[in-house]
């Protein structure tokens, strides 16, 4: 699943995605809480999230640990702001995240990062 | 001029100090001269009374001799053979020799026979007794008491028998013979001629005044005149006597008559003065002593009354030097005191200033560091929206490149001549089956983005011209409800191309009272005002078939433009900073603070609201509907300032 308030941005996400998985897209928080909620009742399990951080209604910080506490995925924030490393470290620790990359990024820096997660504990 | 204002309340303490010390040292040098003065007066008045006490002593020696001396001439006389015998005739020239020996003194000498009867006057003066001879004196003391204690009689004041305002004194002698009394000697003295005699002998040099007093208290001699015969115990003379002096004028009276010597201090009218009294002893022919009588001399002390009148000046002048030299002290410490006190007001003014300038400073540093914080936010945002439409670029170009690049071309960045060449390399991912509209969707979604950066740019530029004050204004008169038309529909496609929310279009209308409504300002600004109102409440306004009301109003000299939505409204906590910079939920947060910057620089006001039915807010702007007269003024001044 992707998540980004921004068209462009959430439809390069999608194309680049839909060669090797199965996208679902939100643009904004609460779309991705719900649709996570309904896969997640589908039966059909969300295996990594990509959440921007600045969505227009809600912060990304806010969306990682509202489904951490629904059952958990990988989640893997994406900002273009600067964050503040102890903030991202304390995510971490909260189990809300389990990683971070910084916009801009490639495509392919992206699917790696993807795979990287997917494969990690 | 109050002192406490002019000196501090310690300082007024000190010259109340100073002025107390200077009284008291006023009332110590006027307390010594008034000592100097007293003793000075004492020290005089010993000094009159000695000397008055030596002339008393003097004059009553003096006295007691030239008495003596008459007396001797009478005893001389009364022993000589021709008075024993009888004969007047040879006795005549012994009483002339005698008058003339003591013709300063004695109006004359005399004789009578053993019945009192005026044998005879020597020459010299016959005014004593009336003339002729054969007078009975025998009544009179100068014959019986002699001739009943046999020896030599000093009488009392005694009037002449011829004129009684003449009072004489006289001495009479008995003459005897084997014991037989044959008759009595005696002279006349003449009281005046006895003053004028001891008058003479005082001391010119001592303002004094000479008096006899005899054994009975008459007076025989006074400097004034009238007294002389006078009972110092008669009415008269009591009532001469001035009441203060009474009781010392008895003690004289009393000790002098006794026989005793001394001196009093006298004071009638604030004049000082002194009495010295004598008695004045005489012996008579057989030998024995009597106190004639009491020589007294009176003697203004002018010595002190000179001093005292001396020292008085001296007093006063050393008091009022004292005073004026206190008077200046007391003047020049307060002087300084004021100076003092009015430098000192000088330095708390200048530390008030360093305080306030401190204070100035600190407030400009709290503001460099919130203008610091304010650019590492600029920074961070502006990042933020750089990286957005970059990343969409950056993402739109690699899928593109994917799709029609074959996969075998590796990418690689190599050196060559200084120069950095940029190849595919191991990165490159072939995206071979995107599809043709998702293709041209990226192509189109790639110069958005460019467009978006740039106006961006754009952004950032203003916002730079808004701080520095280097905003230029471009006037022109247009159809201002005109520009809100044509804008409509360029906000609502940006909006639904821009954001993935709106799935409709939102519904945006222009509400007004006449189709044209022209006014004369900047329309490229104008319309960039709308257009952030309008995006900001574009975002605002998530829902589908939302509605954003546009209305303008003509005021005569200025129109209102309202742009009323249904969002979400405003944040409470966000209102009174929402036109500043970088008050954002999302986006620059620059929009609202440039909107504001510009209707400001066209000469109107800027406001929000939130609706009163709890559904969305309302921005409010005013502008002029004519080119503000200062306008360009301002522009050049702006220029102007630039350029310096």
């Amino acid at each position: 699943m992707v998540c980004d308030d921004e068209s462009d941005v959430l439809r390069a996400y999608r194309i680049a995605l839909a060669s090797k998985y199965n996208v679902v897209t939100a643009s904004s928080g609460e779309e991705c809480l719900r649709k996570y909620e309904g896969e997640l009742k589908a039966g059909s399990k969300v295996d990594v999230l990509l959440l921007d951080y600045k969505l227009g209604d809600m912060l990304g910080d806010e969306v990682a640990c509202k489904i951490r506490d629904m059952d958990g995925t990988k989640i893997i924030l994406i900002s273009a702001y600067e964050i503040e490393s102890n903030f991202l470290g304390d995510l971490k620790q909260r189990n809300c995240i389990t990683a971070f990359v910084k916009k801009p990024i490639t495509m392919s820096s992206l699917l790696s990062t993807i795979e990287k997660t997917l494969q990690s504990e | 001029m109050r002192l406490t204002g002019a000196i501090s309340k310690k300082s007024a303490a000190f010259l109340v100090t100073l002025a107390v010390l200077a009284a008291v040292f006023s009332f110590a040098s006027y307390a010594f001269s008034s000592a100097v003065s007293a003793s000075i007066s004492s020290q005089s008045i010993i000094n009159t009374n000695s000397n008055a006490q030596i002339q008393a002593s003097d004059l009553s020696h003096l006295l007691s001799q030239t008495l003596e001396g008459v007396s001797n001439n009478l005893q001389i006389i009364a022993s000589a053979h021709a008075v024993t015998s009888g004969n007047v005739t040879s006795a005549e020239p012994l009483f002339n020799s005698a008058q003339t020996s003591t013709q300063n003194l004695t109006s004359a000498y005399y004789w009578t026979n053993e019945n009192g009867t005026l044998l005879l006057t020597s020459n010299g003066t016959a005014t004593i007794f009336p003339a002729g001879s054969g007078l009975n004196l025998s009544e009179r003391a100068t014959f019986f008491v002699p001739k009943s204690t046999g020896t030599t009689y000093f009488s009392s004041a005694t009037p002449s028998l011829t004129n009684s305002s003449n009072v004489y004194l006289f001495i009479s002698q008995p003459v005897l013979s084997e014991g037989h009394f044959l008759g009595v000697v005696a002279s006349a003295i003449r009281l005046t001629a006895l003053g004028t005699f001891l008058k003479s002998q005082l001391s010119p040099s001592f303002r004094s005044s000479v008096g006899i007093l005899d054994y009975n208290g008459t007076v025989l001699y006074s400097g004034q005149q009238s007294l002389i015969g006078q009972s110092v115990f008669g009415s008269t003379f009591q009532s001469e006597l001035p009441s203060s002096l009474k009781s010392t004028f008895d003690s004289f009276l009393h000790e002098s008559l006794a026989g005793q010597a001394g001196v009093y201090d006298i004071t009638v009218k604030n004049i000082t003065g002194t009495l010295a009294y004598q008695p004045i002893i005489v012996t008579d022919s057989l030998g024995q002593t009597h106190q004639f009588g009491v020589l007294y001399i009176t003697a203004v002390d002018t010595l002190t009354g000179s001093a005292i009148a001396l020292i008085n000046q001296q007093r006063f002048v050393s008091t009022a030097i004292i005073v004026g030299i206190g008077a200046t002290l007391f003047a020049t410490a307060f002087m300084i005191l004021r100076w003092n006190k009015r430098l000192g007001d000088a330095v708390s003014e200048k530390t008030r200033e360093l305080v306030q300038t401190n204070l100035q400073l600190s407030t400009a540093n709290t503001q460099l560091a919130a203008q610091s914080r304010a650019q590492t936010d600029l920074i961070n945002i502006a990042a933020h929206e750089l990286r957005t439409p970059t990343q969409s670029i950056l993402a739109n170009a690699e899928l593109l490149r994917g799709a029609i690049v074959p996969q075998s071309e590796p990418m690689s960045v190599t050196q060559s001549g200084g120069k950095s060449v940029v190849e595919p390399g191991r990165d490159y991912i072939s995206f071979p089956n995107i599809p043709q509209e998702d293709v041209i969707e990226l192509v189109e979604s790639t110069f958005r983005n460019a467009e978006r950066l740039e106006r961006l740019t754009q952004t950032l530029l203003e916002v730079a011209r808004i701080d520095n004050k280097t905003l230029r204004l471009d006037y022109e008169t247009f159809d201002l409800n005109e520009l809100i038309r044509e804008l409509i529909p360029d906000v609502q496609k940006g909006a639904n191309v821009n954001s993935t929310q709106h799935l409709s279009p939102i519904n945006i209308s222009l509400d007004t009272d006449s189709p044209n409504l022209y006014i004369t300002a900047d329309k490229t600004k104008v319309g960039q005002i709308l257009s952030n109102l309008l995006s900001n409440s574009m975002k605002s306004t998530s829902r589908d078939g939302g509605k954003i009301t546009v209305s303008t109003r003509d005021e005569g000299d200025h129109v209102v433009v309202s742009v009323k939505d249904e969002g979400r409204g405003i944040d409470p906590e966000m209102m009174p900073k929402l036109f500043n910079k970088f008050i954002t939920n999302s986006g620059t947060g620059l929009g609202l603070f440039i909107s504001k910057s510009y209707v400001e620089a066209l000469g109107g006001k800027i406001k929000a609201e939130n609706n009163t039915d709890g559904r969305g807010a309302t921005f409010t702007f005013t502008l002029p509907i004519k080119k503000p007269e200062n306008s360009n003024d301002q522009n050049q001044d702006l220029v102007d300032r630039k350029a310096m």
